[in-house]
């Protein structure tokens, strides 16, 4: 278990990643939007560039951060990683999300590879710009429940959250 | 995975107010529904055209790089 002390620093860390992994997505979703919906090539080309630095330097390594510092958190804590409905669905949430963000770095930067090597409007690739607006309007969606159940924590324990909690009082 | 307020020094610890359950709690229920619906639409909309196509630019656009971009003024 944590110190007092190593449990805030940890629980510290662990808001502001998981803040900012959350305010880094809606700012990819602000630039996603404006390559989807702008006829300046010189915009569209700006924001496709942006997106891929955003996701690679600050969503990725954020999203990672808060994976790691939940983990240290909950195991680190009488919460645990397994005991509470609400802690189990976070991580549930963290995991997908990382992994499908990690699936989109690719298109994401390809994307910026071609607005690199050529002028593009918003109606260029539309199909792929429709689809990491989408999936970074979703993305924010999911850090939101996930940022609610953090802030609520639901009441329930899982099964073997129960049996621990009944050994514990024996 | 851990939370995002302070808790074990407050009001809203681990063990106050959330005694054991036996059955599962309302709102997990309702969340893995709405999970599942969110991972169909999620599927539906990638496989019908918005889709991940193999994640390369040639999956979406159906075509050539040339076929869509301009060279650069």
């Amino acid at each position: 278990m944590m110190t007092p002390r190593l449990r805030k620093i940890s629980l510290t860390i662990h808001v502001s990643v998981s803040v900012g992994w959350l305010g880094a997505v809606a700012g990819f979703l602000a630039l996603a939007i404006a390559g989807l919906t702008n006829r300046d090539p010189l915009i569209v080309q700006a924001a496709d560039l942006a997106m891929a630095l955003i996701a690679w330097q600050v969503i990725v390594p954020l999203s990672l951060a808060a994976l790691l510092t939940g983990l240290a958190q909950s195991l680190g804590t009488k919460w645990g990683l397994f005991r509470h409905y609400w802690v189990v669905i976070k991580l549930l949430i963290t995991l997908f999300a990382t992994a499908i963000l990690l699936l989109h770095m690719q298109p994401t930067s390809r994307l910026a590879e071609a607005a690199a090597r050529a002028s593009l409007s918003g109606t260029d690739l539309r199909a792929l710009r429709l689809q990491l607006t989408a999936d970074a309007a979703a993305a924010a969606l999911v850090l939101l429940v996930a940022a609610t159940l953090a802030v609520v924590k639901p009441p329930g324990l899982t099964r073997y959250g129960a049996h621990r909690q009944q050994r514990a009082r024996r | 995975m851990a939370d995002l307020s302070s808790n074990d020094d407050g009001d809203t610890g681990p063990h106050s107010g959330h005694g054991p359950v036996a059955a599962v709690p309302q709102w997990v229920k309702v969340l893995a529904i709405i999970a599942v619906a969110f991972a169909l639409l999620f599927a539906v909309a990638h496989l019908a055209g918005l889709g991940l196509g193999g994640h390369t630019l040639l999956g979406h656009r159906g075509g050539t790089p040339d076929d869509t971009m301009r060279p650069q003024r």
